[in-house]
Formats: C-alpha cells, structure tokens, sequence
C-alpha cells in the first residue's frame, strides 16, 4: 500500500497541478519515476509517434562494444505534435542523449522523460508547465 | 388614464417576463476547452481517500490490465472526467455533448428530462442526465460500467448499480470549474471528489487521437 499511495500521488498530483508528469495512464505500473538514467550518444534506429505513448527504438553500446537495442516509451503522438515534435524529429541514424526511468523487472524498455539532440535542442517530455521542446541558442 | 395603466402594466409584465428570461437562460458554452494545471485540481491525495475493506482489497490486487486506455479503449466515467487534452462542447436545446480529444470519447448529457429506459445496459460512459441552476451545469451519471477504474494508478470503481456520478460545472465567461464526485458506498465511505479547471480557447484544435496498444501487453 505505501508504494502504491506514493505513485498515485505522483501521477494524481503531478499531472493536475502543472508538475512535470509522465503520461497519465498506468505507467509507473511498469516503470520506476525514482529512477533517472541518462543514455549518452545512443543512435535512433526508429521513432514512432503514435498514441497512447510514441516509441523511440535506439542502440546502447554495451561494455563489450556491442549494440545492443532499447527500446523508450513517452508521451502521446497528440502531446508531442502540440509541442512541435513529429515523426521527422529524429530520424534513423540520429545521435541523441536519452533520459529515461527503467523498467522495474528490468527490461530493455523505459519511460523517457527527456531527449536531448547534438545541436543542443532538447524536449523535456511531460504534461504541464515545465514540458516542451527547447531550442539551443543559436551561435 | 385606464388606458395608460394597461400599457404601464403590460409593459411591465413584458419587462418581467425578459428579466425572467434571462435569468434563467444557460449560458452559451459552445467551444473548445483546454486543460489548466493548477494547484489544488485533480483527484485527491490516496491517504485522504476513504476506501471500504472491499475496495481496499480491489486496490490491493490491482493490475494494469485494469485499464482501459492502455488496451486503447476510452477511459469513460469516472476515469475520463479529468484529462489533460483538448475538449469541444456542442450546446443543442435538448443535449449538451462533449467531445473529448482523448480517445475520441462523446458524452451526452440529456436537459429534455429523458431518463434512461429500464433496460439501458451498463457502459464506460453510462447515462448522463443535465440540467441548469444559474450558470452550473449539473450532470448526474447512471449506468456505469465495473470494466473501469477511479483513475490510473489504481483506484477502483465497483461498477455498481448503486454508483453514480454527479459533476457540476461552474461556468465563468471562459473559464469553468469542475467538481464531481463519485458515489461507489461498496468501495468508498464517503464521496471521491474529482476538480479540474478549463478555459475556452478561441483558436484551440482537436487532433485526432487514433491509439496503438503498447507496452501494457495488450494487444
């Protein structure tokens, strides 16, 4: 009961009163919002921008070189369109930091929170104030 | 003279009754509505929440299967009185509809004191009868189905024949308050409350909200 109560005041309060929250469906469920792990300089292989969450499909080099294939759940296609992200935002081959919460029975799929490109963009991927795609300076 | 006293009089049975007839009239609310994220809105902190053995127990032994949305199925009432997308309002005489961005969900709520006929069988969105008191649209909703959820992280809703929901919409120009409160007595000892907050938008959009099951393992 305790786990419970405490995502369901992560998702119940976050989400209403403008913090950031991930997608309001039964995600922390599957996922740990305690956790953030930060994927560097990973490469997209596919990003599909659909409901209830889009999916970024990336490779991770592992500590033995090889790539191995993630997969990162995250926001709706119609939260993403309204902040300007679509399909043609990251495209096969792109490099990209990845911010995401893990699964919690450990799987190669996590909720990502945030991506960030080399140009310096970046989408902090929630709902309410904080959200939104972030446009590096130009120099 | 008489005949000045008749006009004064009909004039002011003419005055009366517009007076009356604008007191009474509801307000136009046709439009699109955004979400406002606001402290103080959404649903209530769990320890604050009053739940019976029984719904204690459907708590307990929650799992997310027990969602609709994530099996792409509209979230319906209660889940889907609160949700963070677009909604479009269509005032009639006879009906107020609402059209949900999220999961294409419509609602109708009935103002020709209609009630639901005797076999109206139990679904996600039930049956919803309005009516007006001032500038507050009073919405009661019968019917429900128990293929649902109080919302995601877990609470549940009974589904009950006794379980219904009351909202009341408080409209303010373009802004609208939202309290409801569900009645489930075989998973709650009291009311759970319900608030949420929108503002019309003049340029607002509906998207289409077309859904893929993901990883809910739902196919």
């Amino acid at each position: 009961m305790k786990q419970r109560i405490f995502l369901s005041s992560l998702v119940g309060t976050a989400l209403l009163a403008g913090l950031p929250a991930l997608a309001h469906h039964s995600t922390f469920t599957y996922f740990d919002p305690e956790v953030s792990v930060e994927y560097k300089d990973v490469t997209a292989v596919s990003f599909e921008v659909m409901n209830p969450h889009a999916r970024l499909v990336f490779l991770v080099t592992d500590e033995d070189g090889n790539a191995v294939e993630w997969t990162a759940a995250t926001q709706s296609a119609n939260v993403l369109r309204r902040m300007g992200i679509g399909a043609d935002s990251i495209s096969p081959g792109d490099t990209l930091t990845v911010t995401a919460s893990p699964h919690r029975d450990g799987l190669k799929l996590v909720l990502m929170t945030k991506v960030a490109w080399p140009n310096g963009d970046y989408a902090v991927l929630s709902i309410g104030a904080s959200s939104g795609l972030f446009r590096a300076e130009p120099e | 003279m008489r005949t000045r006293q008749s006009i004064l009089i009909v004039a002011a049975i003419a005055i009366n009754i517009q007076v009356v007839g604008l007191v009474s009239a509801a307000p136009s609310i046709e439009g699109i509505w955004d979400p406002v994220f606001a402290e103080g809105l959404g649903h209530p902190q769990p320890e604050d929440v009053k739940l019976t053995p029984e719904g204690l127990a459907a708590y307990e032994s929650f799992s997310a299967d027990g969602d609709p949305t994530l099996k792409c199925i509209m979230p319906g009432v209660p889940l889907g009185i609160y949700d963070p997308y677009p909604l479009e309002i269509i005032q009639q005489d006879h009906q107020i509809v609402f059209l949900h961005e999220h999961f294409h969900m419509v609602r109708r709520f009935f103002l020709d004191g209609r009630q639901p006929p005797d076999d109206w069988w139990p679904s996600l969105v039930g049956f919803s009868v309005g009516s007006w008191e001032g500038d507050t649209l009073v919405v009661k909703t019968t019917h429900l189905s128990p293929d649902n959820l109080m919302w995601h992280s877990g609470m549940p809703f009974s589904g009950g024949s006794e379980a219904y929901v009351v909202e009341r919409y408080d409209f303010d120009g373009d802004e609208v308050n939202l309290t409801a409160e569900v009645f489930d007595p075989s998973y709650y000892e009291e009311p759970y409350v319900i608030r949420s907050r929108r503002a019309r938008t003049p340029n607002g959009v509906i998207f289409e909200y077309e859904c893929y099951a993901d990883f809910s393992g739902a196919q």
